[in-house]
């Protein structure tokens, strides 16, 4: 019984000590990666975004052309009023 | 109709195009039988032609690149900027006692201490409108505190720019403006209308297999020159040397002259200076190719269809405000805002891949139709009409509105002297 006890809390104070080391050594690396991962994650949503924007502004333009037309022919030279 | 508009800037005295627009307005409604009056800032420069219309009777405030050293100055020259000046809310609501309009309109009012102008002019119940080129209601709020934002009604939850109209040039600009905390009432979208028409082209298409851009604006980062130049810089690096850039405008120059020279690009890329709109005109008459890869927030130049008009097919940035008047590979090239982008566009011109006849010739459709100038001004004539319908319980002759905007002034020059002193003491 003398036997059990001590060994087991040495070895999980050791077991503890190697993971917090380990963390402490690669904890660097792994948020380096992490924050490339976070940038390029980033710029690609701001790309979407961008491209969405893009996509209803054309849309948009050819909806106006559309109702346009509609409304006034598609040759509209002359027609306005100066 | 009766319109007063009020102005910080008009020609000859102009930042940029905005002053051009409200110059051109105000002629255009004149033109349509409207009485009109402006009311703006002084000039030392001679206009070009008799403005009997306009009185330069407003005193601009305007925090130039020079900033004085006192942080107290500059808080006390942005309060008078965009907050209050007593004497021009006064001379507003004399103007209006005397002209008695059916209707206000507001260009920009940065400079000449906008939010108690408005305030006034809304108490008066004159119906009033702004005319949105860029996000003034915005700039006038720009690091004010809260608590004189709320002496005009205009903090956080404040409606004062809700009780007008907005005609704003694009949804871009009413997105940014809303966007920034500023509510809005009923806004109509009305693009700027383009003043030239049928420019006759003064040279072949990629003439002596020669492929010749055009840009112009302010050489800043913003209106993307950095972009222009790499760009440029890929294309020779490619082995596509058959081309020129034409950079008009001012700006930075000698830092963009340098990246030129770094880029060994000298035999492209020429810097042709600050000239008018007529030459830059010119200019894309004998190009090929308008370059326009300018910021996203671009409200709503009208540059770019100007240079469709003298055929001039223009590559633009495809999520900026004047994107959504014109279609890509219709009126136009749109680009994402990356060099990769604009060098593959300006690659597919040299190549011969564009219809550049085609584009142009949709491009002089729009600028005649939809973008014309009188397509605009009725469109704005149509806008106030509608404005002056709305028009509420008539207190102009209320004597009570001025002192009610004399006690606005005082107050909010008071929380601004107690902002000060909490600084002066927190700071020993």
């Amino acid at each position: 019984m003398a036997d059990m006890q001590p060994p087991t809390n040495v070895t999980v104070r050791v077991a503890g000590g190697v993971r917090r080391l380990l963390w402490r050594l690669v904890r660097p690396f792994v948020m380096a990666e992490l924050q490339t991962l976070r940038a390029e994650i980033d710029a690609h949503d701001e790309s979407q975004r961008r491209h969405i924007a893009a996509v209803k502004k054309d849309l948009l333009a050819t909806n106006h052309r559309i109702t346009w037309v509609e409304e006034h022919g598609a040759d509209e030279r002359g027609k306005a009023r100066s | 109709m009766r319109i007063l508009i009020v102005s910080n800037f008009l020609p000859p005295r102009m930042l940029g195009g905005f002053e051009l627009a409200c110059y051109n307005i105000a002629k255009g409604l004149r033109s349509r039988g409207h009485e009109v009056l402006v009311l703006t800032s002084p000039t030392e420069k001679q206009p070009a032609e008799p403005q009997p219309f306009v009185e330069r009777v407003l005193s601009v405030r305007w925090l130039s690149l020079e900033r004085p050293p006192d942080p107290f100055l500059v808080r006390a020259l942005r309060h008078e900027t965009q907050v209050s000046q007593a004497s021009n809310t006064q001379i507003v609501i004399d103007r209006i006692r005397a002209f008695r309009p059916d209707v206000v309109m507001y260009f920009n009012l940065v400079g000449l201490g906008g939010l108690a102008i408005v305030n006034a002019v809304d108490d008066l119940g004159v119906p009033w409108t702004m005319n949105l080129g860029d996000r003034f209601p915005t700039d006038l709020r720009a690091t004010i505190a809260d608590d004189i934002l709320d002496v005009f009604s205009a903090g956080p939850g404040g409606d004062l720019f809700a009780r007008g109209r907005s005609a704003a040039v694009s949804q871009t600009l009413v997105d940014e403006v809303q966007n920034s905390g500023v509510a809005l009432g009923e806004v109509t979208i009305i693009p700027r209308g383009v003043t030239v028409a049928d420019v006759h082209r003064t040279r072949e298409y990629r003439e002596g297999g020669v492929t010749r851009f055009v840009s112009a604006g302010a050489l800043q980062p913003h209106k993307g020159i950095d972009l222009i130049i790499d760009a440029a810089s890929a294309l020779v690096r490619d082995g596509h040397d058959a081309f020129t850039v034409d950079l008009y405008g001012w700006g930075e120059r000698e830092r963009y002259e340098r990246m030129v020279a770094d880029r060994n690009l000298g035999g492209h890329v020429t810097f042709r200076g600050p000239v008018g709109q007529a030459e830059v005109i010119a200019a894309n008459a004998a190009s090929d190719s308008f370059l326009f890869p300018t910021w996203e927030r671009e409200p709503g130049a009208s540059v770019p269809i100007e240079a469709g008009v003298a055929g001039a097919t223009t590559i633009m940035t495809a999520s900026c405000g004047p994107a959504e008047r014109m279609v890509d590979g219709v009126h136009c090239i749109k680009i994402e805002r990356t060099v990769d982008s604009l060098a593959e566009a300006m690659r597919s011109v040299i190549d011969g891949e564009v219809d550049l006849a085609a584009i142009g010739e949709q491009a002089r459709r729009l600028a005649a139709g939809d973008l014309s100038f009188a397509t605009s001004i009725d469109r704005v004539e149509s806008f106030l009409a509608a404005a002056q319908a709305s028009r509420g319980t008539d207190r102009v002759d209320d004597r009570a509105v001025d002192l009610a905007a004399v006690e606005r002034h005082d107050a909010a020059q008071r929380l601004l002297y107690a902002q000060m002193e909490r600084t002066a003491r927190d700071h020993g």
